[in-house]
């Protein structure tokens, strides 16, 4: 199984960072029966310095398992073999330009909350887990994580929250099908075109008048 | 006597201008004498006499792009000329327009235009109002090699977004053009509009929002549900 971890690509969110790439995790993802994890850390670029790599680089600094791995690139993975013989791919990219590619490929995703990440994801049918970043300043990511959620459109979780035995069950109850999702449909299907539609109408008649 | 023809005279040449400004803005201003519509989709086709006509769509960056290019795949655009309109170095939204038109069935070109971005995120006071007025006077000459202004302005902010649509209305109310404006404010905004939202909010001939709360703090917003 594939599990996809996005986490934006112009603020750095550390504090999922932090959770997903650590040591009880990965065994989380083992234990759950997923075999490749792609991680995007998010392009944060400031003076020179890419704040979202340097981030990665410090939190894999801090764990067991990837101690002495480093991110150098736009993208690089790494193997891990747990005691138990069994074996891990972690791939890290700082940001995809074609994220539907990487969501369609996956089982399950973990996403940060904003918005246009998450309607591509729920379009896609994809399992969801929704982590939305309570240090934003204008916290309107939670309100809509939890709209969906209330929906049952994915699962929601602020990122103060993240506690690895709760997030642990939510994985493993989407994976046995005991947390069952609602496919994601837009009620109003041509809205839009009509509105455009009519407007057009309304330009051109507006034309002609003029014109005779 | 002269005295007092003069000072008539002079309060004239003031106050005839400003009467014709003020009637001619209450005449072009949507907010003021368009009715608030809410219709439901009939999911029409175009008819045929409007195919060939001009839209204008602006694509704001991020996630403003990722809404907008969302809101797309349920129109269908292939009978109209379409004007794209990006940020420069805004590669991003070029490539996701890019891909967009690949799945058009439609051997119309679009035509792009690239403007100067309004104000950078936590750009200082003065340097930010100057580069808003270069953006207004980019805006301006970019808009002037169009062949012809578009019948539709279709956006979803940012910020940048305003300089294009408030240009746009001025030819309107100069008598120069007729685009309405379109504006679907983001999903992201549950309780309350952006700051692009309530600068547009008295220009645009149709303001969606996505949110029912939203739609209840203004008179004109449309609210159909979520539209991408």
């Amino acid at each position: 199984m594939k599990l996809l971890i996005t986490t934006g690509a112009t603020v750095t969110f550390t504090r999922l960072l932090r959770f997903v790439l650590s040591d009880p995790m990965l065994s989380t993802y083992i234990t759950t029966g997923f075999r490749h994890v792609t991680v995007q850390y998010g392009n944060e670029i400031k003076n020179g310095v890419h704040v979202s790599r340097c981030a990665v680089n410090e939190i894999l600094r801090s764990t067991a398992a990837f101690k002495h791995f480093q991110v150098t690139d736009d993208t690089c993975s790494f193997e891990y073999h747990d005691k138990g013989g069994s074996r891990i791919v972690l791939e890290f990219l700082s940001f995809s330009p074609d994220l539907n590619s990487l969501i369609r490929s996956s089982d399950l995703i973990i996403s940060h909350g904003g918005t246009g990440t998450l309607i591509d994801i729920l379009k896609l049918h994809k399992k969801l887990i929704v982590v939305y970043n309570e240090s934003l300043m204008d916290n309107h990511q939670k309100q809509i994580a939890e709209e969906f959620a209330r929906s049952q459109f994915c699962v929601s979780v602020g990122s103060s929250q993240l506690e690895q035995d709760e997030f642990t069950g939510y994985l493993q109850a989407l994976r046995d099908g005991k947390i069952v999702l609602t496919s994601y449909h837009s009620p109003v299907e041509h809205i839009v075109q009509s509105i455009v539609y009519r407007e057009l109408a309304h330009a051109r008649l507006h034309h002609s008048r003029a014109k005779s | 006597m002269e005295y007092e023809t003069r000072i008539l005279v002079r309060s004239l040449l003031v106050v005839l201008p400003l009467f014709v400004i003020v009637s001619r803005l209450i005449f072009v201003l949507p907010s003021v004498n368009s009715p608030v519509i809410n219709d439901r989709a009939d999911g029409a086709e175009l008819p045929s006499w409007l195919s060939g006509s001009n839209i204008m769509i602006f694509l704001g960056s991020g996630g403003h792009t990722g809404e907008m290019m969302s809101i797309l795949s349920k129109v269908n655009l292939t009978q109209l000329n379409r004007i794209w309109v990006v940020s420069s170095n805004d590669s991003t939204s070029i490539l996701k327009c890019k891909e967009y038109e690949d799945t058009l069935k439609t051997n119309t070109a679009p035509s792009f235009i690239s403007l100067l971005r309004a104000r950078d995120v936590g750009e200082p006071l003065l340097s930010s109002l100057k580069s808003t007025i270069r953006s207004f006077i980019d805006t301006f000459l970019k808009l002037r090699q169009l062949p012809q202004l578009p019948d539709v302005l279709l956006v979803n902010g940012p910020g940048t977004s305003v300089p294009i649509a408030y240009m746009l209305f001025l030819f309107r109310f100069l008598g120069v053009g007729n685009t309405r404006i379109v504006y679907i404010e983001s999903l992201a905004r549950v309780n309350d509009l952006s700051l692009s939202g309530k600068l547009l909010l008295p220009i645009t001939d149709r303001f969606i929002v996505q949110w029912p709360a939203v739609a209840n703090r203004y008179k004109r917003a449309e609210y159909y549900g979520v539209l991408i």
